[in-house]
């Protein structure tokens, strides 16, 4: 498969934060329907990149491209509209407000265009979370009163409602998890694949990622450090690409 | 079946609990009536339901930009400078819709210049509005050359002193807006992205809300209903002081905090906040019947802010995010 037929493509993307270059020339392509894991040291600039892609950051150099259309995001609501879907390592969620109120937070049903449609919010809610194999007490309980795993499923259950994206990154969804709420996470992925939607997997944990991937980006200190197929990945080879030693 | 007594029970008490605002006006109500029987005089109840519509109006306003994490510390100079135009206006023979449309836009501007301060200029919403509160003192003060404004028209006096049945006029104002804000804040999504701003505004930008517009939008709200109850206040009091409303601003928030709203945002009603209106305003009357010095006003309001929000915290009914 050649470039232009790529579902995302980065171009020479650079970002400074201050005198702080998090990102300097990095490109990257994704093809429709990979699960490509995104790995490198702490301060790699993997978390950066994405936030680029979903337009939490403007790159101060670089360009992207979805389907071969250059797109410029300049808030995260544009990068949802192109169907980019991201599970923040932050979560992004609101503690106070209900789980209900999370799920659709920045996207909310609409009754007569202004007001809220909180039956079908708290309807479809119950339903994504149920796929998810998690239980809350009750839909309308504030997000601060649940459990590390259960927050992550609210903000799993974003992409479940309504249209699905056509690609979602996931940052580090695996850390601070136990190794059954790691299993469901590494389900999870493999199930997004499988509906044909394209993946992007950010951990440190490399045996997750040797389970999901199909092939590995390497970054370091901002940099691409090199990229690896399925059939190699080998955990000293990634390391080694990550340290920055040939 | 014990099990789903006991949710019920749970629940009533969060039910009690989360409006309690209402529960302390009854029981300061029922002490006053021991201590002084003129509190529950048919007369007396209506003073109180005269004097809650001015602030409450602004309590409303001011509610939406406290659930959404900001202040407004320039609602008193706002009230009084809005008097001050009414004043002149009216007395220069401007017509009532000239007037409220006059005062509607001063108000708009001040949400405007405050909300630009706030979000482009990045300054802290307390400092940004505590100096507009000095900067509309200030222009009230060269405006009114320091003198009372006295001879508004019997025509704009309605407003404020009329009343419709055994309603105060104020009070059917007052009513509206309370609906039309408990509309927006319960059951709109502009309310829906209020509250996710003030719980989290990081997570409010990253989910796509539009946070800078959502809390534009708060202020010019806010600034414009300000101003539509400094019109009712100068036409209330038939005159425009240049010392006018001063300290609202801290009534206003005693009055939230009171009724349950978080300090730093993503909790709040509208119902308790009209209730910490209404009970702060029982407080006032009180001093007052008693023959109390009325300065002791501030020295309570001061006190019962500090009481509310310590009780939240011991409590932790103030999670962080």
């Amino acid at each position: 498969m050649n470039d232009e037929q790529a579902l995302l493509r980065l171009e020479g993307i650079s970002k400074s934060f201050g005198k702080i270059q998090a990102l300097k020339d990095v490109n990257l392509t994704i093809q429709k329907g990979e699960v490509v894991g995104l790995v490198g040291d702490n301060g790699a600039g993997k978390s950066t990149l994405m936030k680029i892609v979903a337009g939490a950051y403007i790159p101060d150099q670089g360009e992207i491209y979805i389907s071969n259309e250059l797109v410029r995001f300049t808030h995260p609501s544009q990068a949802r509209e192109k169907g980019i879907g991201i599970i923040y390592q932050e979560l992004a969620l609101a503690g106070l407000l209900s789980v209900t109120a999370n799920v659709y937070m920045g996207k909310e049903l609409r009754r007569f265009k202004v007001f809220v449609d909180d039956t079908r919010m708290k309807k479809n809610t119950t339903e994504a979370l149920k796929k998810l194999k998690t239980t809350v007490k009750t839909v309308d309980q504030p997000v601060s009163t649940l459990s590390g795993g259960q927050q992550h499923a609210v903000a799993t259950a974003r992409y479940l409602i309504g249209a699905p994206p056509i690609i979602i990154i996931m940052d580090e969804p695996t850390a601070g998890l136990g190794v059954v709420e790691a299993e469901k996470i590494i389900n999870l992925i493999l199930e997004t694949k499988q509906r044909g939607i394209t993946v992007i997997f950010i951990s440190h944990n490399l045996d997750h990622v040797f389970q999901v991937a199909d092939r590995i980006v390497v970054l370091m200190s901002g940099v691409n450090a090199g990229e690896i197929a399925k059939k190699d990945f080998n955990r000293s080879v990634v390391v080694k690409m990550m340290m920055g030693v040939e | 079946m014990g099990l789903k007594r006991d949710t019920d029970v749970h629940l009533a008490l969060r039910i009690i609990n989360e409006n309690r605002i209402f529960l302390i006006i009854v029981l300061f109500g029922i002490i006053m009536r021991f201590i002084t029987p003129t509190f529950t005089t048919k007369q007396n109840i209506l003073y109180i339901l005269q004097d809650i519509a001015v602030p409450g109006i602004i309590a409303c306003g001011c509610l939406m930009l406290m659930i959404g994490g900001y202040f407004d510390l320039s609602v008193g100079a706002n009230v009084a400078l809005t008097g001050a135009i009414v004043a002149k206006m009216s007395i220069h023979g401007v017509s009532i819709p000239v007037v409220l449309l006059a005062v509607l836009l001063f108000g708009a501007t001040v949400g405007v210049v405050n909300a630009i301060v706030v979000i482009y200029f990045k300054v802290n919403s307390i400092v940004a509005t505590l100096s507009m509160m000095s900067i509309l003192r200030g222009i009230l003060l060269l405006y009114t050359k320091e003198t009372i404004i006295t001879g508004i028209p019997d025509s704009f006096l309605w407003f404020g002193l009329g009343s419709i049945g055994f309603l105060p006029v104020l009070d059917i104002f007052f009513i509206l807006v309370a609906c039309l804000c408990y509309a927006v804040l319960q059951r709109s999504v502009f309310g829906r992205h209020i509250y996710a701003l003030g719980s989290n505004r990081k997570s409010a930008f990253l989910t796509g809300i539009k946070v800078d517009s959502t809390l534009a939008k708060v202020y010019i709200y806010e600034g414009l209903l300000t101003s539509f109850a400094g019109f009712l206040f100068v036409t209330k009091y038939s005159a425009a002081l240049p010392t006018a409303a001063m300290g609202l601003e801290i009534t206003i928030i005693a009055a939230i905090i009171v009724g349950g709203a978080r300090l730093f945002g993503g909790k709040g009603t509208i119902l308790n906040t009209v209730g910490g209106v209404v009970l702060m305003e029982m407080i006032f009357n009180a001093i007052n019947l008693m023959n109390v010095n009325l300065n002791w006003r501030f020295i309570i309001q001061g006190l019962i802010i500090i009481f509310a929000v310590t009780y939240t915290v011991i409590f932790k009914e103030s999670p962080a995010e």
